[in-house]
């Protein structure tokens, strides 16, 4: 298993960029495989869409506190810059935000920055209120899953097309256009696609080379790989070639977690280790961890989480190679 | 004399294929310990196989640019510069306001300033290439691209300014209850030097405008702008000093014999070079963009090259203008 860690740049207010970029390099000194950033741009203070990936118990705040919400992108660029040897990657860019020839150029820029690290997350989006904000129109939120799947395949032409690049989608559709510079990586960097159902299983497989899944326990993922399995292999595509990622919490505590109020990937070291066989046992191949971010500078909850798991799992990996 | 130097990294294909991203970044971090003021990036997001505008910066109407040229990300290549440089300012010569969100913009710039710690400029500009418009699906905004740009600086400072949630009501955008941050990295925001030429991008530096931005003119060009400039500042009731001059150019060709090149250029001997740069000075000129070379041609420069004119551009020419 492969284990990243979201840099956490959704802050919370004048923590700030440079602190996500000191994450980055931390990171990559403990021995972690891939650092995330993820993509909300502004949210309304209410937000009345409800969240769709809540598990068991925990349940978002219902009251948002306020908080900076560092561009993915240009966080991207600056971590590539900033990094030498993990992969770096979006969890997720939400698709419907941007013009596919933006995402293209920041992304072949990052790719080129970093000699070929990038990792592509891309969902759908699911605030219908940040939608409004950023001026989409509402069809667009309606139809989200299938303008997402419209830019990702116009994203593969503009970062693969040698001539100039033509692309007649539903959604966009762009004429005889250069798109230089193409990404380090050929013929792309991989795309990982959210999905949660039959619909974003065969999406995945046609256009994607992983899928990114959000808080499931081991049972569940076991479910969602078996489905995604599926429907590769009805296109006639390896099921290998779709890598299985989970974006999850992750909370070490010194102490066993009495089992009844445990969240997965919550407790002791022995606890989290037992976890992570389940999942491991049910295809997961990268860890995207997140950890409780701090309120202010002082605040260490994040970089206490980001050493205890990293000394507690990368060391041991690196023991059993 | 007194006039400050910055460089382009050359994100605009500059360098063919004698460079990668990476090396763009090292022209910064060597610029910066060469002792210049500031490192800056081009804007261009796709480029038509076939562009029929008309290229407003030269005489002929033709940019000359090639659908394959390798335009690095603006904002990716400020983000990466930023965090690998501790002192030069960090600019965009110039940003085509109107092609991306604006609130997306909005939080990359206040970004973009936090990874600098606040050495963000952004010459901005309303755009020309018509195609290119098109190819982004705004094409119906090409007429109007001033009045865009206008309304999505507000939106900016909107946004940086604010202490709770912006909501804007605009002429082409309206939203309401957003979250403002990221902020900038200090409360004066990031400096908007206005890009352009004529009448209107005079208006609009004297509306918004923390510098002015022009493109490859001569001394006596410069002079005659900054009549202009400096009139409809006084319009408007600002102290024209105020105003930050800069400009895109000249170029410094290193060749010692005079010989012509295109567009706007001072060459010659180290003592002609600097009589050249200060005739700008005299016309009111406080910063130029003159990334030197040894007058290779588009393309066949190579990142070496370009640094050992800005060594040689460092050492014998800068200190004349730190007086």
């Amino acid at each position: 298993m492969r284990y990243g860690v979201s840099v956490g740049n959704i802050q919370p207010l004048g923590v700030g960029a440079r602190q996500c970029v000191e994450r980055a390099r931390r990171l990559e000194e403990l021995g972690y495989d891939a650092v995330w950033v993820h993509d909300h741009v502004a949210p309304t203070r209410t937000v009345k869409t409800p969240y769709p990936y809540r598990t068991g118990d925990r349940v978002e705040p219902e009251e948002r506190h306020p908080r900076d919400y560092l561009e993915a992108l240009t966080m991207l660029a600056a971590l590539a810059s900033a990094t030498r040897r993990v992969r770096i990657g979006t969890c997720v860019l939400a698709a419907p935000y941007r013009h596919p020839a933006v995402v293209a150029k920041m992304v072949a820029t990052a790719d080129r920055l970093s000699r070929g690290r990038c990792v592509v997350g891309i969902g759908d989006g699911w605030q219908q209120e940040e939608f409004r904000v950023l001026g989409i129109p509402d069809e667009h939120f309606e139809q989200r899953f299938e303008v997402t799947g419209d830019y990702v395949r116009a994203l593969k032409e503009l970062w693969t097309n040698a001539g100039p690049s033509n692309y007649v989608g539903e959604y966009v559709e762009f004429h005889d256009i250069g798109a230089y510079p193409k990404p380090a990586q050929k013929p792309h960097p991989p795309i990982v696609l959210t999905a949660g159902g039959p619909g974003g299983f065969r999406r995945a497989s046609r256009l994607a080379n992983g899928v990114q899944f959000i808080a499931q326990s081991p049972a569940a993922l076991r479910e969602h790989v078996d489905a995604l399995d599926r429907a590769c292999t009805a296109d006639r595509r390896d099921p290998a070639e779709v890598e299985v990622y989970l974006m999850s919490r992750v909370q070490v505590t010194k102490e066993p977690v009495d089992s009844i109020d445990r969240a997965l990937l919550q407790g002791s070291v022995e606890q989290i280790a037992e976890d992570l066989r389940s999942y491991e046992a049910s295809g997961l191949q990268h860890l995207i961890a997140t950890f409780d971010l701090g309120v202010t500078l002082e605040d260490r909850r994040w970089e206490d989480g980001a050493e205890a798991f990293g000394q507690a799992f990368l060391g041991r990996q690196a023991v059993s190679v | 004399m007194s006039l400050k130097f910055g460089i382009t990294v050359g994100n605009f294909g500059n360098y063919g294929k004698h460079a990668d991203a990476p090396d763009l970044v090292e022209n910064a971090v060597h610029a910066e310990r060469l002792g210049f003021d500031s490192v800056w990036v081009h804007d261009h997001l796709v480029m038509p196989a076939t562009i029929n505008a008309r290229y407003p910066y030269n005489e002929a109407g033709v940019a000359g640019f090639a659908y394959r040229q390798d335009i690095y990300d603006p904002l990716s290549m400020m983000a990466a510069i930023a965090v690998r440089t501790h002192r030069v300012s960090i600019g965009t010569s110039v940003l085509i306001v109107p092609y991306r969100n604006p609130v997306i913009q909005a939080k990359a710039f206040a970004t973009i300033d936090q990874l600098a710690e606040g050495r963000l400029i952004l010459g901005v500009g309303v755009g020309w290439m018509q195609e290119e418009f098109e190819a982004l699906g705004i094409g119906e905004r090409y007429p109007r691209r001033g009045s865009i740009t206008d309304e999505w600086l507000r939106i900016w400072q909107a946004f940086w300014r604010s202490e709770g949630p912006v909501s804007f009501t605009g002429k082409f955008v309206s939203f309401e209850d957003a979250e403002p941050g990221p902020r900038p990295h200090t409360s004066e925001g990031i400096p908007f030097w206005i890009g352009g030429k004529g009448d209107v991008a005079h208006r609009r530096v004297a509306r918004i405008g923390d510098g002015y931005h022009t493109i490859s003119s001569t001394p006596q060009q410069v002079r005659e702008e900054l009549v202009e400039v400096r009139a409809e500042l006084e319009r408007v009731g600002r102290d024209p000093d105020e105003l930050v001059v800069s400009m895109l150019g000249p170029r410094i060709v290193f060749d010692g014999s005079g010989s012509e090149t295109t567009g706007v250029s001072v060459q010659g001997s180290t003592q002609a070079i600097i009589d050249q740069l200060g005739e700008y000075v005299d016309a009111g000129m406080h910063h130029v963009l003159a990334t030197p070379s040894y007058g290779e041609a588009w393309g066949e420069q190579t990142p070496d090259a370009t640094r050992d004119a800005m060594q040689q551009l460092a050492e014998e020419v800068i200190p004349a203008f730190r007086t």
